[in-house]
């Protein structure tokens, strides 16, 4: 990309401008020379293209090219990313606001529980959350994972957890299978998580509390089959 | 003494989701009795697997890539499953893992590293074109322990 293609970007650029296409990807895959005067255009439309409140970003540099627009400046204005699909992903998280869901089958083995909590935290940060966020659902987390392995049947040792998150918000369900619990005793369960009393004189019951307090709406659920928690976590930062 | 829970994860077909993922792995894998170096090395299997699911799978919205960890007492299967793809990519994949080693062709770093690290690759594809690859780790039976040990 030298100073013969600098009219031509010019141009396309311009183009694009008018055509309403204000999120741009330049893919540099098996470039291995950009000029000044074309770093310099690149900037010149970026900056356009934020006016219009949209973008332009580059991928599939090469290592050595990504040095030589480093020693440009180039990182400090433009965002790299290896591929365009990783573009994609990204420019739907940011502006179409799509929620991302994992879900997982897991042992019911207290053991895991602090794997899980890592797990999902780790996520949230990488997705943009900042740490009182990530703190906050590792605890949330840890409550219902315990809770769903101590109260759950044991003859099914496992349960399962469902995460969704988005640029706002966290939704978390976690599920065991509590198979013969009959209807008075899921109304008890059910009338302990809606108000969590807290006893100053036990060493327990303080999780539920902790939880609701934490969570932006909690809900259980009690089937036949079993019970699932319902946490929304909105983002706080 | 009953079947181990196999651990099964669906995540978004998203780069950024592989670092936690594989960490899970990892530390599933210290959990259920295994060495940190073989947890480390499946963390890197994990990573190489994952990592080319995301590389070669669509990037539709919705998409997402499975991991099933089965674990024996002395093995670990792990299954990742990705909707991406075509019967030829899969048939030429298969190919490449099941020819001869005085003969086969080199895979690519990453793949090649999974290679060594386990004690056997299969590639299968399903009714719905997903991907499979299931690899098996045992404890100390890959070319890497030999030459460490």
């Amino acid at each position: 990309m030298d100073i013969s293609s600098v009219e031509l970007l010019t141009q396309t650029f311009d183009n694009m401008v008018v055509q309403g296409s204000y999120f741009v990807i330049i893919d540099l895959e098996g470039v291995d020379f950009v000029s000044s005067p074309a770093v310099g255009v690149l900037m010149g439309c970026r900056r356009r293209l934020i006016e219009k409140k949209g973008n332009l970003v580059l991928v599939g540099l090469s290592l050595h090219l990504r040095e030589k627009l480093n020693l440009m400046g180039a990182n400090r204005i433009f965002r790299y990313y290896n591929d365009v699909k990783t573009v994609l992903t990204d420019y739907r998280w940011e502006h179409d606001q799509m929620a991302q869901k994992m879900s997982l089958q897991v042992p019911a083995n207290p053991g895991y529980v602090p794997a899980i909590r890592r797990l999902l935290s780790s996520v949230v940060l990488q997705k943009g959350y900042n740490r009182k966020d990530a703190f906050r659902i590792e605890t949330i987390i840890d409550e219902l994972a315990n809770n769903a392995i101590e109260h759950g049947d044991h003859a099914e040792r496992k349960f399962y957890i469902d995460f969704s998150l988005d640029r706002d918000k966290v939704e978390l369900q976690v599920r065991n299978l509590t198979r013969g619990l009959d209807s008075s005793l899921a109304q008890q369960v059910k009338q302990k998580f809606e108000n969590p009393v807290v006893d100053d004189d036990s060493i327990r019951g303080r999780g539920l509390a902790l939880v609701k307090m934490l969570s932006s709406e909690l809900r259980l659920d009690i089937d036949a089959q079993g019970t699932t928690v319902h946490v929304t976590k909105v983002r706080e930062d | 003494m009953p079947e181990k829970v196999p651990i099964l994860i669906e995540f978004p077909v998203d780069a950024d989701f592989i670092p936690s993922v594989r960490k899970f792995v990892s530390e599933s894998t210290l959990i259920e009795g295994f060495t940190p170096k073989f947890s480390y090395r499946t963390e890197i299997i994990v990573d190489e697997l994952c990592n080319n699911a995301v590389k070669y799978g669509p990037s539709t919205p919705g998409s997402s890539i499975k991991i099933q960890c089965d674990f024996e007492p002395d093995t670990i299967q792990l299954t990742v499953q990705d909707p991406g793809g075509t019967p030829k990519d899969v048939q030429n994949l298969r190919k490449v893992i099941g020819t001869e080693q005085e003969s086969r062709h080199f895979l690519g770093h990453g793949l090649e590293i999974v290679r060594m690290l386990t004690s056997g690759m299969e590639v299968t594809q399903t009714p719905n074109g997903e991907t499979v690859i299931r690899v098996v780790k045992r404890r100390s039976q890959n070319i890497i322990d030999t030459l460490t040990e």
